[in-house]
C-alpha cells in the first residue's frame, strides 16, 4: 500500500554523502517516486524547493557537513510538506520543534524508509478523466 | 582529601588538648602542695626565730647570772637560789635542743619535698613543653596543607557567614580576607549561580554536609570558572556545629572534557553510522553490478579495503589532514609493489607531497582511486606491458582565497580499448564516482574520457586553507 503511496510522488532527497544520497535515489525511484535532488547542502536544498513548487515529501540528512538541516526543515513545515529525518544521531540531537517527525536511523532500511514516508503523503485527488 | 584526613587531625588535636588540659590540672595541685609546704616550713622558720631569739634571751639571762652568782660566790645564802635558777635555764636549753632537732627534722623533709616538687614540676614542664612542639608541627602541617593545596579554602559559621578564608580564595578571586568575611564571598560568584549557593546552605542541617556546584569568577581573567564547593561541620563533643570548614574545588576542566566527549561520542555515532550506510550502498552498487557470488565477493572485497585504508589514514594518530599523495601511494600500493620513491616500473608520479584534502572528501576519493587502479590493472595501462600511468599533480590558486588541487590520471599504450557505446568494463563505478561523486560532495571539476591510447581523467577540487 505505502508503496503504491509513492508512485509518481515528488521526494525531495538531501544528504551530504553521494554514496548514501545515490542509494535514497535508487530506493525511492524503486519505489516508484521521483527524487527532486539530491542535494548536499541546505542552500543547494533551498534553491530546489524554491524552484519547485509540486512537492510531495522529503527525507533530510540531519548533519550536512556540520550545518544542520534544520531551516530547511523550518521551511518545509511552512509549506506544509510532510519529511522525515535520516540521522546518526539520537533524537536528543533533534530540536523539540520536530518531535512529531519520524526519525530514521542510518544505515536507513528501503522498507521501512518507504513505510514512514508513505503515511506521511496526504491521499491522491480522484480525478475522472 | 581533605575530607579524609581531617578527622584524622582533629582526633590527634583533640587527643593532645585533653593530655595538656589533665597535665595542667595536676600542675595545679602540686604547686598548690607546694604552697602549703612552704607556708609550714614558713611556720616552723617563724617559730625557729621566736626560740632562738628566746634562747638569746636566755643566754644574756644566764650570763648575767654566771656573773652575778661569780660575784656571789661566797654568798651561801643564795646558793639555793642560784641552783634552781640554774635548774630553770637547763631545763629551757633541753626544750630548745628538743625544739632545734625537730625543726631540723621538719627542715630536711621539708627541702626533701621540695626537691620532689621541684622535680616533678621540671618533669611536668618538658612534658608539656614537648606537647606544645608536637602541637606547633600539626599546626604547621595543617598550615602548610591549607597554603599549599590548590583547594580555596575557608572557614564559615551557620548559613554561609564566613569567618575567614585562604590566600588561594584571595589570589584567585581577587577579594580579600576581610571582604570575603560573613556573606561577602557571594560577589564572586557567578549571578546565575547565586542562589544555587544559597539553597546548599539552606539544606545543610538536613543533610548534614554542605555540596554545590557554582561558577566563581578569576579576578585575572575576568573569566568565570566551574568549582565543587563542599564543607563539613566542626562540632562540639554535645553534636552542636561549631563551624563549618569548607573547600572549593576547581573542576572547570573536568567539565570541559566531559562536554566535549559527549561532542565526540555524538560524532562517533554521527561518523558510524554514515559509513555503515556508506557501506550499504556500496554493497548495493556492487550487486547491481556484478554477474555471480564469486564475482561480487572479489569486487565487495576491494571495495571494503579501500574504505578500510580511508579509514585508516583518517583516524591517523597527529594527522590532522590526510594529504593527496598519501592517499594516491597507499591506494596504488595496495595493487602493484612500489619502490621506496612510491613508484613502480609502469608508473610516474610526479607532483607535490603534503596537500591535505577535506576529511569528508577522502572516502570518496580512495573509493575513486581504487576503481581507477582497479579497472588499469585489469584492462588498462597496468595490464599489459606495453602500457604506462603517469598520475601528475598540483595546486593553483582558483581565486584569492582558493587553492585548488589539480590532478591529472593519463594512461597510455593501452590496446584493447573499448570501442565507443560499449557497456563499460568495470561496471562505470570509477568513472560514476569521478564524475558524479566528487562534483557533488565538494563541487569538484572533473572529465572522464577515453582517448585512443587510453583513460584520461582530470580533477580539480578546493583544498583546505592552512589552518583549518
Amino acid at each position: 500500500m505505502s508503496e503504491q503511496k509513492l508512485r509518481d510522488r515528488c521526494i525531495l532527497v538531501v544528504e551530504d554523502e553521494y554514496l548514501i544520497a545515490d542509494d535514497m535515489r535508487i530506493a525511492l525511484n524503486d519505489a516508484g517516486a521521483k527524487v527532486l535532488g539530491p542535494a548536499p547542502t541546505v542552500a543547494a536544498a533551498m534553491a530546489l524547493l524554491t524552484a519547485q513548487p509540486d512537492l510531495d515529501g522529503a527525507l533530510l540528512d540531519v548533519n550536512l557537513k556540520g550545518t544542520m538541516v534544520f531551516e530547511l526543515a523550518d521551511a518545509l513545515v511552512a509549506r506544509a510538506i510532510p519529511f522525515v529525518f535520516a540521522t546518526g544521531y539520537d533524537e536528543t540531537a533533534i530540536p523539540d520543534r520536530f518531535s512529531s517527525v519520524p526519525l530514521m536511523e542510518k544505515p536507513l532500511k528501503t522498507c521501512n524508509l518507504i513505510s514512514a514516508l508513505g503515511p506521511l503523503l496526504p491521499d491522491r485527488e480522484v480525478t475522472f478523466s | 582529601m581533605a575530607s579524609s584526613n581531617a578527622p584524622a587531625q582533629d582526633n590527634e588535636r583533640s587527643n593532645l588538648l585533653d593530655e595538656n588540659e589533665q597535665l595542667r590540672t595536676a600542675l595545679e595541685s602540686a604547686l598548690e602542695d607546694n604552697a602549703n609546704l612552704a607556708d609550714d616550713r614558713d611556720r616552723l622558720l617563724q617559730r625557729v626565730a621566736v626560740l632562738v631569739r628566746e634562747l638569746q634571751s636566755a643566754k644574756q639571762t644566764g650570763d648575767l647570772i654566771a656573773a652575778a652568782s661569780s660575784l656571789r660566790e661566797r654568798d651561801r645564802s643564795d646558793e639555793l637560789v642560784r641552783s634552781a635558777e640554774s635548774e630553770e635555764l637547763q631545763v629551757a636549753f633541753e626544750e630548745l635542743q628538743v625544739l632545734a632537732e625537730e625543726l631540723e627534722v621538719a627542715n630536711t623533709s621539708l627541702e626533701q619535698a621540695n626537691d620532689e616538687l621541684e622535680a616533678r614540676v621540671e618533669a611536668r614542664t618538658s612534658e608539656v613543653n614537648a606537647i606544645n612542639a608536637a602541637l606547633c608541627r600539626t599546626e604547621l602541617r595543617l598550615k602548610t596543607l591549607l597554603d599549599g593545596m590548590p583547594q580555596l579554602v575557608w572557614r564559615s559559621r551557620d548559613g554561609g557567614r564566613w569567618t575567614w578564608s585562604s590566600p588561594q580564595w584571595e589570589a584567585f578571586t581577587g577579594l580579600s580576607i576581610d571582604y570575603s568575611r560573613d556573606l561577602g564571598w557571594i560577589e564572586a560568584l557567578h549571578p546565575d549561580d547565586r542562589n544555587v549557593a544559597a539553597e546548599a546552605w539552606e539544606r545543610v542541617e538536613q543533610q548534614g554536609y554542605l555540596s554545590f556546584e557554582a561558577r566563581i569568577r578569576n579576578a585575572q581573567t575576568g573569566k568565570y570558572r566551574y568549582f565543587q564547593t563542599r564543607a563539613s561541620p566542626v562540632r562540639t563533643p554535645e553534636g552542636n556545629v561549631l563551624e563549618w570548614l569548607g573547600t572549593s574545588t576547581d573542576i572547570d576542566d573536568i567539565i570541559r572534557l566531559q562536554e566535549q566527549q559527549a561532542v565526540l561520542m555524538d560524532e562517533l555515532q554521527h561518523r558510524t553510522r554514515n559509513l555503515m550506510a556508506v557501506v550499504q550502498a556500496v554493497m548495493t552498487r556492487t550487486l547491481r553490478g556484478t554477474h555471480s557470488l564469486d564475482d561480487f565477493r572479489r569486487c565487495i572485497e576491494a571495495r571494503m579495503g579501500a574504505l578500510a585504508r580511508a579509514q585508516g589514514l583518517l583516524s591517523r594518530r597527529g594527522v590532522h589532514r590526510v594529504t593527496f599523495d598519501a592517499l594516491l601511494r597507499e591506494e596504488l600500493g595496495a595493487h602493484l609493489d612500489l619502490d621506496a620513491d612510491g613508484n613502480a616500473t609502469q608508473v610516474t608520479l610526479k607532483g607535490p607531497s603534503g596537500v591535505p584534502l577535506e576529511s569528508s572528501l577522502v572516502q570518496t576519493f580512495a573509493l575513486a582511486f581504487h576503481e581507477l587502479v582497479t579497472n588499469a590493472v585489469k584492462y588498462g595501462a597496468l595490464s599489459s606491458q606495453t602500457g604506462h600511468l603517469a598520475v601528475c599533480w598540483h595546486v593553483a590558486s582558483a581565486d584569492q582565497k582558493t587553492e585548488q588541487l589539480h590532478v591529472d590520471w593519463r594512461e597510455t599504450g593501452v590496446v584493447n580499448l573499448p570501442a565507443p557505446g560499449d557497456k563499460p568494463r568495470g561496471g562505470g563505478y570509477g568513472r560514476e564516482l569521478i564524475e558524479r561523486a566528487l562534483p557533488y560532495q565538494m563541487g569538484a571539476q572533473t572529465s572522464f574520457a577515453f582517448l585512443s591510447d587510453g583513460v584520461h581523467c582530470t580533477i580539480k577540487v578546493d583544498v583546505p586553507q592552512s589552518g583549518t
